[in-house]
């Protein structure tokens, strides 16, 4: 369990497609602007969504344990950890789409986007390299992080491998666009297309008795209205903040390890959880 | 029998095209909207959301004030768009993912392109028409499926229609995304 509380900052906002230095300079100022330890912002937040074949030529090495890329100092400057959307170049040569966490000038860990969404609206497949792993991330406080870009939260073995390494926090990236203006959302929102993510966040909290924040970016690109909507949920699967549509926002929620331990006391469903029968039954598979 | 209208959902449409329309202008470096077919229940309509918004739009015409530059945008619908084969000349189709029943609900009143409303008189009503194509496009139904309760006939020549308007969906205008699968956004053939 983490030993102390931990102050987060949800960022929801709008990228500026191929603008590394504005979004990274708006970006650094309003993670400063909240002085959290931990900054979450959204999918891409760095490059903007839709760059297509550009991807190639803004990605980075993000090397962990090396220092930022030149084009991250001022995001350098922010104080704790921030964690941006940006494109690694891999020693592969490869772009990914990844969650990057800056510290102290440095990368202090990359995450890869595994599932990249190649249907309807979405292209990613034909842009970017997969990654293959899922490995928590330890922060400061005794706090530890599973992190997934987006489409990994629709994909549920994901966040049950995460919390199978004894995670306390779900940190989640997203670039969503907006969908089903005309049914509008039960909460009253702009798109239904939000229900699903917050069903899906909720679910991961309440089952594996975890903290789960939700940065989803806002702004327009071409005719796609990103849905915004940023979340934070408890470990009990209470809703604790939620950010506007449409707009950019900051959430700010002090993260508590009482709360972690108040939600698995009465539900020992993790407890009693046993991840080898779920690899035998994997495995069994033909 | 009409499209009903969920609560909220002409506000909701409305931010989100306004939303789309305002960086649209940004991105081309323009500042007035010359909404075309004015006059027509869809363009009111439109013309009365982009206004509403904040935004400078004004009905196109000889009349129209030249000043700034100008994106054009025609109130085309998500029927009339899927069906009536090369779209109206214009940067922005802001009401592009909005059926035309949803539309007609709105307005109060519809106008389409002869080729489509003879489809629609077909159909049996546009109600009818976009209830079996929202089942094909959106639903993602077999077109087989979707489209069996049309009268006879009626089916093949909708299916022509769209078979049609395939290179032309290629070149439409920009159109807010607003539903599953949108013109210009979303691949359909």
């Amino acid at each position: 369990m983490p030993e102390r509380a931990l102050r987060l900052a949800v960022l929801q906002t709008d990228a500026r497609p191929r603008d590394v230095t504005g979004n990274l300079d708006r970006l650094a100022a309003m993670a400063t602007a909240t002085g959290a330890e931990l900054t979450l912002t959204p999918e891409l937040s760095v490059t903007g969504y839709g760059v297509s074949d550009d991807a190639a030529t803004l990605a980075v090495p993000l090397r962990t344990g090396a220092g930022a890329p030149p084009s991250g100092a001022a995001a350098s400057a922010a104080p704790g950890t921030l964690v941006l959307g940006a494109i690694e170049r891999g020693v592969d040569g490869l772009p990914y789409n990844v969650a990057a966490a800056l510290a102290d000038g440095a990368v202090g860990a990359v995450q890869r986007k595994i599932y990249l969404p190649t249907y309807g609206t979405f292209d990613e497949g034909r842009f970017f390299a997969r990654g293959r792993t899922v490995t928590p991330w330890t922060l400061t406080g005794g706090w530890r992080a599973g992190v997934l870009v987006c489409e990994d939260l629709w994909h549920p073995g994901l966040a049950y491998a995460l919390a199978a390494q004894d995670i306390h926090l779900l940190l989640v990236l997203s670039a969503a666009p907006g969908r089903g203006a005309w049914e509008g959302s039960a909460a009253g929102g702009l798109f239904a297309s939000a229900e699903p993510w917050e069903h899906l966040a909720r679910a991961a909290a309440h089952a594996y008795g975890v903290y789960v924040a939700l940065a989803n970016r806002c702004g327009v690109e071409g005719g796609v209205t990103f849905a915004g909507g940023s979340l934070v949920v408890a470990p009990d699967g209470a809703l604790l903040a939620r950010a506007p549509e449409l707009e950019q926002a900051a959430l700010e929620v002090e993260l508590d390890p009482a709360a972690l331990r108040a939600a698995r006391r009465p539900w020992s469903h993790f407890r009693d959880d046993d991840p080898a029968l779920v690899r035998r039954a994997l495995e069994a598979l033909p | 029998m009409s499209t009903p209208v969920p609560a909220g959902a002409e506000r909701r449409v409305a931010a989100v095209v306004a939303a789309v329309v305002r960086q649209a202008l940004a991105d081309a470096g323009a500042t007035v909207v010359h909404v075309q077919a004015p006059d027509t229940p869809a363009g009111a309509l439109l013309l009365d959301w982009l206004v509403g918004a904040g935004l400078d739009a004004v009905p196109a015409g000889p009349e129209a004030a030249a000043g700034g530059s100008v994106l054009d945008a025609h109130p085309a619908d998500k029927t009339w768009l899927l069906l009536a084969g090369a779209p109206p000349t214009a940067a922005l189709l802001p009401l592009g993912d909005l059926w035309g029943s949803r539309v007609a609900a709105l307005a109060s009143g519809w106008q389409a392109p002869p080729a489509v409303a003879a489809l629609v008189e077909r159909c049996g009503g546009v109600d009818a028409l976009d209830g079996a194509l929202m089942a094909w496009i959106d639903g993602r139904a077999g077109a087989d499926d979707a489209l069996h309760g049309l009268p006879a006939g009626a089916a093949s020549a909708l299916r022509e229609a769209f078979e049609e308007g395939r290179l032309h969906r290629r070149r439409a205008g920009l159109v807010p995304k607003l539903g599953g699968r949108t013109v210009g956004i979303d691949l359909f053939d």
